[in-house]
């Protein structure tokens, strides 16, 4: 989940969509944009939980165990795998907080979230901002859901975790939103993301190292 | 190639302005004389590169207002 909620991509447009808002429109409407925003991008985590949970579905009626040593040794050196690239390629090699997605995508974005004008537009600009680093979030989303489900120390049910989950991706935005309001500006945002941008880099790696080892010594301990 | 359109320019700095809290009146008036300056600086040229121009308008921002010029000069390095 802090592999998740620490992703650039979406808090990006976000502070971009907030930006252009707040500066065509009046506060309110620029927080209903936000809200709509928000909204969206929690769509995506659901979506994700449920194509999850359909592919589980089916292997569970092949053959395949997805508790085998050989899965497990292969999620965690995906972990592992995710993690290097994560290191190597999510921020560009020059000023600024560039992302690995093509230039072409990322202003498109900038140029959607500058022309939202209605909710809808808001809540679909949202949805969309996680697709293109599913290639990093994706595995975790299938992996966190195998650990929910198959967990039996949890008191909790699994229901009640995914939705717990799904709202804690969102709670960045939140904190941003939050922070926007408290009179920091979009180059207030930018010099941040900027100094803390191999802070970032080296945090999240060492996430996916941390949580490979997790499934190791688990598959080890039990 | 398109054509210096200083409408679309102005358009854009007083969006950016707004939404960083500047009086409407003190930006209208500083982004005035920033495309002053800069229209003065391009005189002799024909043709210009996005990034130059942005550059240029930056450059001259800066003397009025830090943030939005920084925010001009990195708008598309967010994402």
């Amino acid at each position: 989940m802090l592999i998740i909620t620490s992703m650039k991509l979406i808090p990006g447009v976000f502070a971009n969509l907030y930006h252009y808002a707040s500066g065509k429109y009046s506060a309110k409407k620029a927080g209903n944009l936000c809200l709509y925003f928000i909204l969206g991008v929690e769509l995506l985590p659901a979506l994700l939980f449920v194509t999850s949970n359909f592919l589980l579905y089916i292997l569970s009626y092949t053959s395949l165990d997805i508790t085998s040593d050989i899965i497990l040794w292969s999620t965690a050196g995906l972990l592992i795998a995710l993690g290097i690239a994560f290191f190597c390629f999510y921020f560009r090699h020059d000023k600024g907080t560039k992302l690995f997605i093509s230039r072409k995508t990322a202003l498109s974005f900038r140029k959607k979230a500058s022309l939202v004008e209605t909710n809808s537009d808001a809540f679909v600009l949202g949805l969309i901002s996680g697709i293109p680093e599913l290639l990093f979030t994706f595995p975790l989303y299938l992996i966190t859901l195998i650990e929910i489900t198959k967990s039996f120390v949890l008191p909790i049910p699994c229901s009640m975790i995914l939705i717990l989950f799904i709202l804690a991706i969102i709670s960045p935005l939140f904190f941003l939103y939050v922070y926007f309001r408290a009179g920091n500006n979009l180059a207030d945002f930018l010099r941040l993301r900027e100094k803390n941008k191999t802070f970032f880099r080296f945090f999240v790696t060492s996430l996916y190292f941390l949580f490979a080892l997790l499934i190791i010594l688990l598959k080890v301990i039990f | 190639m398109e054509y210096f359109d200083e409408k679309q320019i102005k358009k854009t700095l007083k969006i950016d302005a707004k939404a960083i809290d500047i009086p409407s009146g003190s930006a209208d008036i500083f982004i005035e004389k920033t495309l002053e300056s800069v229209k003065k600086q391009l005189k002799n040229k024909t043709i210009i590169t996005n990034k130059d121009l942005e550059r240029i308008i930056a450059k001259e921002l800066k003397k009025y207002n830090t943030d939005l010029a920084y925010i001009y000069k990195n708008r598309d390095k967010i994402i």
